[in-house]
């Protein structure tokens, strides 16, 4: 009977003792645990990096595309197809072009909430390190739900690292959207380095994210919030910091221009940026868009970003304007980047903001700084608010046009803005599109996640 | 209060028993004394005079003894195990020499056959004896009467009382006939509540081949073959489909587990080949092993278990059905050797038949109708030599092959230890032009130690499998289908070198199995009742493959340089389970209990070396090298406890429980242990004493029931862990890759479940005839399915998600066994197995967000399909389809009719007649079965007419019956165009129910008669028995499906072979 209870024993701890007995080693490669030490986890972030460039998408080419085709400064020159309907307004939730914007930002998410859940607690990882990888972490996450938060109003709010629950999450209001983004960013403000410790090689440069990225962030998400103050405030930061200066036009968007707050290193061997390579087109090829009327009125005569940034091919007997800021279609040599923040962008958000809290002279002053870089000959004269602000409008265009679609944030937000000049400049521009209507001011969600994910709400009228 | 005084006085009785002189007790210690000595010193100590001769004690013998007891218990333990006997008289203790005694016996069955082997158990002592070849035993004892209990293996054990018989009969039981190793002990498969099939290879009498053919026999086992080629791949099913799934293509989760002596094999989740899309794009051709490397002569017995009760005790492996293969065990002690020898010819049958060469160019210029330039750019068919005609299906196939199998074993031991050693060769060839060539060298061993107390059992037993394999490293069907007129050998200027068919043939595959399993059991008797018994298993196995192309077998104007691609998987395995039996009968009950546990580990490595360019034909050659499988490995382990309790009241109520819990590796932290279980019970009335004596030629008669729930945990390994992979386009060059996470983990993921029910009932005619007929119904939930995920997750897609989705498969086994009197001239049997499954896909309901939506409806059969409703050829030629929904319009909304490729019912006919030496075998296999139709094929490769800068293809020849050649025409008209309206037509009539027909067949597999000669005069020359035999597989196939081969669903890969074996076996014994 001894063996008996030996066996009965036995099988009782086999059974208490079952998940200890049936661990697996981890086998090597894939399966590997990230976040061991600190190569392992600069290696996960690196990753979110390059995932969001592996394909075209929100964070490779598609904003400056669709942004540019819906905000106006690019038409296409066909008429058929999913990308001729961002450019007159009739976007369905079925259009292609949707999910490739919806899905990057949500995964860059993911990593981020899965590096934000898992690296305080790795201990493998120095303190320094985890400082300004997290940083980095609370930043994508910030970009990603301020592009998600400003294309489609309502958007579920995923923080936690629970597939399961995650899948089920429903939308959540924009200002709590948006409150996360500035949280996010004031809390990168304390980990992030003025110099990352993973870019300092020239041909590195700015390519991760760094305090001034977070700053010139917080500047534009306050600005769109109407927060003129702090957008203001953290504008002056990264003008005042002295690590970025203007740099002459035609080196702008040079990888080592001196003007980069924050810039993505291509890397698919046969490209170069997504809009270089979307934009421009073969010798002899038609190119796929051209600049429209609006954005090329929008420089003054004799503007060295006309005769620099754009570029004529003559299609059939007809000249046709391109952008022409990145000027490599693909491979190499890889000298440009994609540009993500730059300081002339910082100028006009305080100039904005000036405008809105009344320092008229500064906004001027801050106007006249990019204008003179393009067009030295022709001043900004404009000294009443409303006429800063045509101004200000004006430079936008003339300065930022095909650069991560800010003119249709511009739009959508002015045209959300109390009455005044800016919503009537905006109104005005929009009732002019044949498609519009108010409700196509936000994307209709991907047709695929709605069926997905059940507790989606589609936006309304869509 | 009463009681008290009672109490006392037993009290006083016993302390003045203990006072008596005898019962005094003492306490002694010798070391190494002489025996004299000691009974010297006993006999101090005591103060009682011990009477004995010195001579009877040899000198030599001395004893050590720690010990208390009375003098007679001292004595007793002093002298165990030798021949003297203690007396006392009074006061006096005499010791003196036992009277010694022989005794014998002779063993005889009913039929007055001596039985040798027979087992003889005496109980007071725990000694066991074995009686001889004759059946005789004898052995000179100390005793005056002597209690045998005898057994043997399909006998009815019995109890004797030695001297007073002579002779014992051991009566052969039906009963135990049944008794077979299964699930953790034995089962009676006659009377027990669950369903075992069993298959003996002996009984069948016939050699078969593989462990697949031999699986055919058994009720309720599907075996699809999906080539012909007999060391191909096939696929085992029992009791249908349960999941929605493939966990890769070709490999279901359905797959039943495999154990070979307790060992788990991993023929169906082992190493699977990793070239099959390289080599064998089809999955129809050779390079996979399934089960190939055991040798069906080694293989004692196959049990099938299939239902709930049976299958829970393996819990967690058990869903899908058990196959256990009980290896051969040593039998007697004399020296027996085996050898055995037989030769084969395979010879194609049906050769699929292909256009002429005036038909071929008459259907091209019929589809080109002048729409299409005729140019060597555009049809360089045209202009080969018309004249010119090679038969390129029998170029292919009609090339008859040789087969040869030698085996030779032997078996022998002495009275504790026994042996048996197998050696087997085989090599098979296929009916290729090439050399195809499938070679095995088995080895088998089983060493068993018995010590004669009997107190222990060791067996260890030990297989080992290589087998080398040679093919062509592509699918060599489209040589059939060259075009006609194409010389093949002659190079044509208007062909390119693409055309040039033989080409194929310019490849080389290889393979090295290599197989172990060993195995040590040791039994360990603990008193009567108990038993405690330890297996330990270890298992090997290991696949290398090579394949390699040869310069000239790419296509294209410019050479390509020769390639190369490798491959190397290995598994090993190890398992131990310590187990406690017990068994008891305490009345008219019987009680069977198991206890044990199970831990395995597995361990997997595979590696991977996609094609490398290799400078010319001859490092080819050389460098033919396999790969060491290291760069990856993956790690399972189980961990089980179980129990099971068998009780029997009377004989005629049998009742079953079950239950284990399991522990996979596979699963994540709660998730990991799975709780199954089962409850049985069958009635035996026929046994009950008021079993009406008008029913007395129903000899026998049960019902059963059970029901139970197992499991599967046949997903990946780690699919809980989030799977991360290394980017192949760095963010900063020069530093390390950035990780992406690729895959998410679901750490909620849970083991699969089927619940079994199932009912039977059994009934036997006067010891003759036994029909069975059993309803299963089996529901299975907790699919795994690759599941999508809304973005905001982070991820799109999920490997393994468990959906609520239910699958049902429920049908009926029947199954018919007759045998005639075994007294009878004439022996005859007949064995009849028929299994009607059906399929259902019960509820799914989120089947609308999945992507199998399209492919699966609610309702019905998990192969079922939406389709077009086929109207047959319209005035143009060209196929129609019903607008079912009547809109006006034929759209993706008419595919409303519904077809499946369920199998519709399944059996096996087996007919044993024996008569002298004679023995006659037939086995006949039948399948009712829908299929896609031969046109249905034929337009899959390529559409008549068609033919494009990719390949000319020939046409079979059913395409003559084409439109407007024939009425009702099979084809639609030929059409050499894509952008044709034809092709509209074609893609409708593809997904329509026209694609539909009937492939059901029946085919004679096996047909063998053999002779045994036994004379004098090979007994003298120490020959037992020799045996010849002819055999013939394959030999008729009747089906309605005429255009192709039914037994291999896609017709066209290859044809039947017939396969006529001839051999002979020599036995020789001591």
């Amino acid at each position: 009977m001894r063996l008996f209870t030996v066996l009965l024993l036995t099988g009782l701890l086999a059974m208490i003792a079952c998940n200890k007995l049936t661990d697996v080693d981890e086998p090597p490669g894939r399966y590997t645990h990230p976040f061991r030490d600190n190569i392992t986890a600069n290696q996960v972030m690196l990753g979110i990096y390059e995932k969001n460039l592996l394909e075209q998408g929100l964070y490779f080419g598609h904003l400056s595309r669709f942004g540019g085709l819906q905000g106006g400064e690019l038409a296409l020159l066909t008429t058929q197809g999913d990308e001729a309907d961002f450019q007159y307004w009739r976007l369905k939730a079925m259009n292609r072009h949707l999910s490739p914007c919806w899905t990057p930002a949500y995964t860059c998410i993911a990593r981020c909430n899965g590096v934000l859940a898992e690296l305080p607690d790795a201990p493998g990882v120095e303190v320094g390190v985890k400082k300004y990888l997290l940083g980095e972490a609370r930043f994508w996450r910030a970009l990603s739900y301020f592009y998600l938060v400003n294309l489609w109003d309502h958007v579920p709010m995923v923080t936690g690292t629970d597939i399961g629950a995650n899948a089920q999450e429903q939308q959540s209001s924009p200002v709590d959207v948006n409150k996360l983004v500035v949280a996010d960013l004031e809390a990168a403000l304390d980990l992030l380095p003025t110099q990352h410790p993973g870019a300092v090689p020239d041909s590195l440069r700015r390519t991760r994210i760094e305090l001034g990225a977070a700053r010139a962030l917080l500047a534009r998400v306050h600005l769109y919030l109407g927060h003129y103050a702090e957008a203001a405030h953290y504008a002056s930061l990264v003008i005042e910091s002295g690590t970025y200066a203007l740099a002459p036009l035609d080196s702008v968007f040079h990888y080592q221009s001196r003007e980069t707050i924050f810039q993505l290193k291509p890397v698919l061997a046969i490209m170069n940026t997504a809009e270089g390579g979307n934009f421009l087109a073969f010798t002899g090829v038609h190119p796929n868009y051209e600049l429209t009327a609006a954005t090329l009125t929008s420089f003054v005569p004799g503007d060295g970003r006309l005769a620099q940034w754009t570029k004529t091919v003559r299609v059939g007997n007809q000249d046709r304007y391109q952008p022409f800021k990145y000027q490599l279609m693909k491979g190499q040599p890889r000298h440009e980047y994609s540009i993500v923040l730059r300081l002339a962008e910082q100028y006009l958000i305080r100039a904005e903001a000036r405008v809105q809290l009344g320092d008229l002279a500064g906004a001027q002053t801050d106007i006249t700084t990019v204008r003179r870089r393009a067009a030295p000959h022709d001043p900004v004269t404009a000294v009443t608010a409303d006429s800063l602000l045509a101004a200000l409008i004006r430079e936008r265009q003339a300065e930022l046009f095909t650069e991560w679609g800010h003119r249709y944030f511009d739009l959508k937000r002015w045209w959300q803005l109390p009455a005044g000049f800016l919503h009537s400049k905006a109104s005005t521009w929009l009732m002019a599109q044949p498609g519009w209507a108010a409700y196509r001011m936000r994307w209709p969600i991907p047709q695929q996640e709605l069926r997905k994910n059940l507790q989606l709400q589609q936006n309304e009228q869509y | 209060m009463r009681l008290a005084p009672m109490v006392l006085c037993s009290l006083f009785f016993v302390q003045s028993l203990l006072a008596t002189d005898t019962a005094q007790k003492f306490s002694v210690h010798f070391r190494n004394l002489p025996a004299a000595a000691a009974v010297d010193s006993i006999s101090k100590i005591s103060g009682r005079p011990i009477h004995f001769d010195v001579r009877l004690f040899p000198p030599e013998w001395r004893v050590t003894l720690r010990a208390y007891g009375t003098v007679t218990e001292l004595l007793h333990q002093l002298l165990a195990g030798k021949p003297y006997q203690v007396e006392e008289a009074g006061h006096d203790i005499y010791i003196s020499l036992q009277p010694k005694k022989l005794f014998s016996l002779l063993v005889l069955n009913q039929r007055g056959e001596r039985l040798a082997d027979v087992t003889l158990h005496d109980a007071d002592s725990n000694r066991r004896w074995k009686t001889n070849a004759d059946g005789r035993w004898q052995a000179w004892l100390y005793h005056d009467t002597l209690r045998l209990r005898l057994s043997m293996v399909n006998h009815r054990a019995d109890s004797i009382t030695l001297p007073g018989t002579v002779v014992a009969t051991l009566e052969e039981s039906i009963d135990l006939q049944e008794e077979v190793e299964c699930g953790y002990g034995k089962t009676n498969t006659r009377r027990s509540p669950g369903v075992a099939v069993v298959i003996r290879p002996e009984q069948i009498g016939q050699p078969y081949f593989t462990i697949a053919d031999v699986l055919r026999l058994a009720t309720g086992v599907l075996v699809n073959s999906k080539t012909d080629v007999r060391w191909g791949n096939s696929t085992i099913e029992i009791r249908g489909s349960r999941t929605i799934q493939p966990l890769s293509p070709g490999r279901r989760i359905d797959e039943p587990l495999v154990l070979i002596d307790n060992v788990p094999c991993l023929a169906c989740t082992g190493p699977q080949s990793q070239l099959t899309s390289v080599v064998d794009p089809l999955g129809t051709g050779p390079g996979l092993h399934q089960l190939t490397f055991l040798n069906v002569d080694d293989v004692e017995s196959i049990t099938v278990l299939k239902d709930g009760l049976a299958t829970a005790i393996y819990g967690a492996r058990g869903a899908n059905g058990v196959i256990l293969i009980n290896l051969r065990k040593t039998k007697g002690q004399r020296l027996r050797i085996n050898a055995y020898l037989a030769s084969s010819v395979v010879s194609a049958y049906r050769v699929p038949q292909t256009l002429h060469t005036t038909d071929y160019l008459l259907l091209r210029l019929e589809a080109i109708d002048g729409r299409i330039a005729i140019n060597k750019g555009n049809t360089p068919d045209l202009f080969l030599d018309s004249t010119r005609y090679t038969n390129w299906p029998r170029k292919l196939y009609n090339n008859p092959a040789i087969n040869h199998t030698a085996q030779l074993s032997a078996s022998g031991g002495t009275e504790t230890f026994s042996w048996l050693g197998s050696l087997n060769f085989r090599k098979e060839q296929y009916v290729y032009p090439t050399t195809v060539m499938d070679e095995w060298a088995r080895f088998y061993t089983q060493l068993r130690y018995e010590p004669v107390s009997r107190s222990f059992s060791i067996t260890a037993l030990a297989a080992a499998s290589l087998g080398s394999n040679a093919s062509p490293a592509a699918d060599l069907s489209p040589i059939a289908y060259a075009l006609p007129h194409a010389s093949g050998t002659v190079k044509d200027d208007s062909l390119s070198r693409s055309d040039d068919p033989l080409r194929l043939l310019k490849s080389r595959y290889h393979a090295a199995t290599t197989y172990y399993l060993s195995h040590v059991q040791l039994n360990l008797p603990i008193g009567h009742l108990l038993e405690a018994r330890v297996n330990v298993g270890l298992g090997y196995q290991g696949l290398r493959e090579k394949a390699g192309y040869f310069s000239g077998f790419f296509t294209g104007d410019s050479p390509v340089a020769p390639q190369l691609v490798q491959a190397a998987r290995q598994v090993r395995t190890w398992i131990t389970e310590p187990q406690l039996h017990l068994q008891a009968h305490p009345g008219h009950l019987q009680l069977r209990a198991v206890l044990g546990v199970s831990y395995q580990q597995s361990r997997y490595r595979s590696d991977l070396l996609p094609n490398q360019p290799v400078a010319d034909d001859a490092a080819l050659h050389r460098q033919l090298v396999y790969p060491k499988p290291d760069t990856s490995w993956t790690q399972y382990k189980l961990l089980s406890t179980f129990a099971r309790v068998h009780l029997a009241w009377k004989k005629q109520w049998q009742w079953e429980g079950s239950g284990r819990m399991d522990a996979s590796s596979r699963f994540y932290g709660r998730q990991r242990p799975g709780w199954f279980y089962a409850v049985g019970g069958a009635w035996i009335p026929s046994d009950a004493p008021w079993w009406p004596k008008r029913l007395s030629k129903v000899s026998f008669a049960r019902v059963r029931f059970s029901h139970g729930l197992t499991g599967s945990d046949q997903v990946a390994d780690y699919a809980y862990m989030g799977q991360w992979s290394p980017s192949n386009a760095p963010y900063s060059y020069g530093a390390y890759p950035g990780w992406q996470a690729s895959l998410p983990g679901n750490k909620l993921l849970t083991w699969a479940k089927t619940r079994k029910t199932e009912a039977g009932l059994s009934l036997e005619w006067r010891n003759r005839l036994l029909i069975d007929a059993g309803y299963y119904f089996h529901r299975s939930y907790h699919q795994v399915i690759t599941a999508p995920l809304p973005a905001q997750s982070g991820f799109t897609i999920i490997n393994y998600w468990n959906y609520g989705a239910l699958v049902d498969n429920r049908g009926w086994d029947l199954s018919l066994q007759y045998k005639n009197d075994t007294s009878r001239r004439w022996k005859v049997r007949v064995g009849v197995n028929y299994t009607i499954p059906t399929n259902r896909l019960t509820t799914f309901p989120q089947l609308g967000r999945l992507s199998l939506a399209g492919n699966l409806i609610e309702g019905r059969p998990l192969s079922a399909r939406k389709v077009y409703q086929a109207t047959g050829i319209d005035s143009n030629g060209l196929y129609t389809v019903a607008d079912l929904n009547g809109d006006g319009q034929v759209s993706e909304a008419d595919k409303l009719a519904e077809r499946d490729l369920e199998i519709k019912g399944y059996g096996t006919l087996q007919v044993q007649v024996v008569r002298g030496p004679w023995a006659f075998t037939l086995l006949v296999e039948g399948r009712r079965q829908p299929g896609y139709t031969a046109a249905h094929y034929t337009n899959r490769r390529l559409p008549p007419g068609m033919g494009d800068a990719a390949g000319f293809n020939n046409q079979p020849l059913s395409v003559l019956q084409r439109w407007p050649l024939q009425s009702p025409a099979l084809y639609q008209r030929a059409s050499a165009l894509l952008s044709d309206a034809a092709q509209t037509a074609f893609n409708r009539q593809q997904a329509s129910t026209a694609s539909f027909t009937d492939q059901s067949y029946v085919c004679v597999r096996n047909l063998g008669l053999q002779y045994t000669v036994a004379s004098k005069r090979l007994h003298r020359a120490g020959i037992q028995q020799l045996r010849l035999f002819v055999q013939g597989q394959n030999l008729l196939v009747w089906s309605p499906y005429r255009d192709g081969n039914p037994l291999l669903q896609e017709p066209f890969s290859q044809p039947v072979t017939r396969v006529y074996t001839f051999g002979v076996q020599v036995a020789f014994k001591q």
